[in-house]
């Protein structure tokens, strides 16, 4: 939740933030996903105008990542921008290590890839 | 998971344990010798990642996202994809956009349009593909489609 403000805040003083850029916390992913589900049924603007969906679950306080997972993400026509920042960051893309346990279908993003938006989680990887 | 200073290893070795004795468990709670230092890297990357499809749309004609969207129908070619579904006929009014405008765009499907449709993306897709002789550009959902099909009581009378 610190993280997602964070990123709010600087976000908001950013002269390229916009009135329709949207933070939210959402509920009860382990219950099914209930909260993005939500989200993603009654979106605030049209879907269709809802460029791209970056979620965020659990980040491991362990220090400076030098890999990231982007669970879902080669599945997008984003993903050569997300190469390419990744390579600004130093951060090498690990492919989902375990695909066999669906994380793709039953993370908060996937609520957003139903709808036709391009979305994927972002973690450091081994997500539990 | 590697971080810097530790090897691949450790970084598994830390997950399991959190797995082990603190995922879902009271335990999982504070501590001291956790490090923040990844997450304000994290938050750069997310923030980086958030920031690009605005700059995309903006870069691509230095004039706006007015603009683009005026390039967009401009080149977009309308066309008209038909199927059949368990219960009627379909068909729709799309653009076909070439691959070049904008990757940003691509991908994007009205979900109001998935519902009427009653069909799921890949299902669409590829029936676009079935359909069309050349379907080399995509759905672009910001241009309205206007279907058709006899579920529907509006084509009735059409």
């Amino acid at each position: 939740m610190g993280f997602l403000l964070g990123l709010a805040r600087v976000w908001a003083k950013s002269p390229r933030a916009e009135a329709v850029d949207f933070f939210a916390a959402v509920t009860a992913e382990e219950q099914g996903l209930l909260g993005s589900e939500y989200f993603g049924k009654h979106p605030s603007i049209p879907a269709s105008k809802i460029s791209l969906d970056l979620n965020y679950d659990a980040l491991a306080p362990l220090g400076e990542p030098e890999e990231v997972e982007v669970s879902g993400a080669e599945r997008t026509t984003f993903y050569p921008e997300v190469e390419a920042i990744a390579k600004e960051f130093k951060l090498a893309i690990k492919p989902d290590a375990q695909p066999g346990a669906g994380h793709y279908y039953r993370s908060d993003h996937f609520s957003f890839v139903a709808r036709g938006i391009p979305a994927f989680s972002i973690s450091e990887g081994d997500e539990v | 998971m590697k971080f810097k200073g530790h090897d691949t290893a450790w970084g598994e070795a830390q997950a399991k344990d959190y797995v082990d004795h603190n995922y879902h468990k009271v335990s999982d709670e504070f501590h001291n010798d956790w490090s923040f230092e990844g997450l304000g890297k994290m938050t750069r990357f997310g923030f980086d990642l958030g920031m690009k499809p605005r700059m995309n749309r903006r870069s691509s004609n230095g004039r706006g996202a007015m603009n683009l969207r005026r390039r967009v129908s401009r080149a977009a070619t309308k066309t008209r994809i038909v199927w059949r579904s368990a219960e009627c006929n379909h068909s729709a009014d799309v653009a076909l956009l070439p691959e070049s405008l904008t990757p940003v765009l691509r991908g994007v499907v009205d979900a109001k349009d998935l519902n009427d449709f009653g069909l799921s993306r890949d299902t669409r897709s590829h029936t676009a593909k079935a359909e069309t002789k050349s379907f080399a550009g995509v759905v672009d959902s910001t241009y309205s489609p206007a279907h058709r099909g006899d579920c529907f009581s509006d084509s009735a009378a059409s």
